[in-house]
């Protein structure tokens, strides 16, 4: 009788074990950290935003007919296939099937591009092909196909690690990246650091401070009530801190593009991601 | 983050003396004649404003750092200074700090004492770590005390880097806000 009662415990204890393992987001990777993978990060684990979003965001995010970011997605794919420029060609008669061509090119940028000896990120890998390839009209940054095809291409790396190239020619530009963050700057005299590496957890307002990382963007986020870039982000937090933003697609936010992406070295790109 | 303190809103107006008008005109001029696209580009280092501020001594003691005197004549106003700490796009203190007393108010007037932030050191018994000289350094430029402090300097306005037009050569409070402030913290014993 004893051990019947015992057994049906265990039943219970490990049923309950079960059910709060797989309910809901809770039982998402990426509610766990991840280890860098590189040294001398100063993160001694990474949290994707993710972790401290709002659970209704999360299930957004996670929930393929509910994610806003994907219908981005989709438009960017109807884009790639659109034929284009004078040289009317469209961008999968170069890269063929996308989900090969780019499963891990989204997970590798911002790179150095030799030709313009300086960083480049999607959206300017982007651009380039249609000014070269395409012979098309450049199209301007934070416009809704730019996103769209940018959002498109580094989907195709969801799941994909995180990991850029800060050796040989993109040092000067890594370490560019790095001075801006632990800059301070506007009247409020901030840096990125004071938020996003002293005092992530913890709540500013009603705000709670992530490590802001750039693996889930372009984002979408619900304070935009649409998708955006890394930059539109970097030009909001310039602006909270009472600074002059610089210009989308400037040197100085794609330096520090890199840099964020080196910070979060091993975590997986979520693009789409939703975020408040 | 994003309720901290937003770039579009409204600054508060101040009484800094009939020719401010006049160099603001001036320094807008510059910056259109200068070339909008130089200022994006060079990084940086900013052309400061020259500085309207009330003049303050530091006193540098062994053991503490402070600004003794008063910036105004007038007494602070420790009923002002609260409605000052609370205001979002004055002091904003309670965006990183959280006071006991403020807890209460807040289940009655959640907008103004609500949503308390963790980053800062709490407020309560302030009055009883520090003199109000202390205080006032702490106000006036914290970074005095704590290089590395993530808290805004708010009577400063040099020194700093690619400040938004429209907060270009003010400071966060005014002179008589931060004793306000002050006469309001040593409230917190």
């Amino acid at each position: 009788m004893k051990s019947t009662f015992f057994i049906i415990m265990l039943l219970l204890a490990i049923l309950a074990a079960l059910l709060t393992t797989h309910s809901g987001v809770a039982g998402d990777g990426r509610e766990k950290s991840v280890a860098p993978l590189v040294k001398d990060n100063p993160l001694s684990n990474l949290w994707s935003g993710f972790y401290y979003a709002k659970s209704e965001t999360k299930a957004m995010q996670l929930d393929d007919f509910e994610n806003p970011g994907l219908l981005y997605v989709e438009e960017g794919a109807a884009l790639f296939k659109q034929k284009a420029g004078e040289a009317n060609k469209a961008c999968a008669g170069c890269h063929g099937d996308p989900a090969v061509a780019f499963k891990e090119a989204g997970a590798r940028y911002p790179v150095y591009h030799p030709p313009l000896k300086r960083l480049i990120n999607l959206e300017q890998r982007v651009n380039l092909c249609r000014t070269e390839f395409q012979k098309a009209e450049k199209l301007k940054y934070e416009s809704r196909e730019l996103l769209a095809l940018t959002a498109f291409v580094r989907h195709q790396s969801k799941g994909v690690p995180v990991r850029v190239k800060i050796g040989g020619e993109a040092k000067p530009f890594f370490e560019k990246g790095k001075a801006f963050y632990y800059q301070r700057r506007g009247q409020l005299d901030m840096a990125c650091n004071h938020c996003h590496e002293g005092n992530y957890g913890k709540t500013i307002r009603s705000n709670l401070l992530s490590q802001g990382q750039a693996n889930g963007f372009p984002t979408y986020r619900l304070k935009w009530q649409g998708l955006g870039s890394l930059h539109r982000r970097f030009r909001g937090c310039n602006k909270q801190v009472r600074s002059k933003p610089f210009a989308f697609g400037s040197d100085h936010y794609v330096n520090l593009e890199l840099y964020l992406n080196w910070r979060g070295s091993g975590l997986e790109v979520e693009t789409p991601a939703v975020r408040n | 983050m994003a309720t901290f303190i937003q770039s579009d809103q409204k600054f508060r107006h101040f009484a800094l003396g009939a020719s401010l008008p006049l160099l603001a005109l001036l320094m807008l001029l510059v910056l259109f004649a200068g070339g909008l696209t130089a200022a994006e580009k060079t990084d940086e280092d900013e052309v400061e404003a020259p500085s309207s501020l009330v003049p303050y001594d530091i006193v540098d003691n062994i053991q503490s750092k402070a600004i003794p005197k008063p910036l105004t004549d007038k007494k602070g106003d420790a009923a002002r200074g609260e409605a000052v700490m609370i205001n979002r796009k004055l002091g904003n203190c309670l965006a990183c700090h959280h006071v006991d007393l403020f807890e209460e108010k807040a289940k009655k007037e959640p907008n103004k004492y609500g949503d308390m932030g963790e980053i800062g050191p709490p407020l309560d018994g302030v009055a009883e770590r520090y003199d109000a000289g202390q205080l006032r350094l702490l106000l006036v430029d914290a970074k005095q005390v704590f290089p590395d402090t993530m808290m805004p300097s708010f009577y400063r306005v040099k020194g700093l880097n690619r400040v938004l037009p429209e907060f270009e050569g003010k400071p966060i409070l005014e002179a008589q806000d931060i004793e306000d402030v002050i006469s309001f913290l040593m409230t917190l014993k």
